[in-house]
């Protein structure tokens, strides 16, 4: 299930559709709107997408991951629209037979969406001021790797 | 002998959709432009040109080199931020 919302994500929705009998470990990451930036305050964020694009980069972000994890189960949403402190930015759900799998999995789909996913952030600043921030480039971790 | 010109949908997003003022807008282009020539069509060579846009053509990403043809959707990709 991969969906890229103007509504409130429900993380529960994610967990269940990765939940299966064959999978021991299941892990959901939620990305939430924190109250600052390197101690700047900020009221809120806003993100567009681009969501023709975007599914077809889940998509193969979890073709990737099936290579070194064929049996993870994987759930992924991303908000658009303008967001308060608190609410759920980006929601992950994966599920794999065990634990090590399953937090590898998660990991490597978290950085291969930040580097990614054709989404933007504008930091709302709580004095006013905004501006659309990149993500920093970062070599993500590959599946299985230390 | 002079080709027809083409007409492309620019869809922008963030910085650039702000320097834009719309979301989606019909350009009418000389045939054989590139991308790229697009770009510096629309936002010129100024401090922009650095900015490391990537470039879907009809929901697809390309190289910059790519042509464009008639009846083409071009979206514009800065920098992107999710998570």
């Amino acid at each position: 299930m991969f969906e890229i919302s103007p509504s409130q994500l429900d993380a529960q929705r994610y967990r269940d559709a990765v939940e299966h009998q064959s999978c021991g470990a299941l892990l959901v990451f939620e990305g939430i709107v924190r109250d600052n930036f390197d101690g700047r305050p900020v009221r809120g964020l806003e993100y567009q997408a681009y969501p023709e694009l975007a599914l077809k980069v889940m998509e193969q972000i979890t073709a990737e991951l099936h290579r070194t994890h064929p049996k993870a189960r994987v759930a992924m949403a991303h908000r658009t629209g303008t967001l308060s402190l608190g609410e759920v930015s980006m929601v992950i759900a994966v599920a794999t037979p065990h634990r090590a799998g399953c937090y590898d999995a998660s990991r490597f789909l978290i950085e291969a969406l930040k580097e990614r996913l054709p989404v933007w952030k504008k930091e709302l600043f709580a004095d006013g001021d905004s501006h659309w921030k990149p993500n920093d480039p970062e070599t993500p971790p590959g599946p299985g790797s230390a | 002998m002079k080709m027809a010109p083409i007409r492309v949908t620019l869809k922008t997003f963030a910085q650039l959709r702000e320097l834009r003022g719309v979301d989606s807008e019909e350009l009418e282009l000389a045939s054989q432009t590139s991308v790229a020539q697009l770009f510096v069509q629309v936002f010129g060579t100024g401090p922009l040109a650095e900015l490391p846009v990537a470039y879907a053509l009809n929901h697809a990403l390309v190289s910059p080199h790519t042509l464009l043809s008639d009846g083409d959707t071009l979206v514009l990709l800065p920098p992107v931020g999710g998570g």
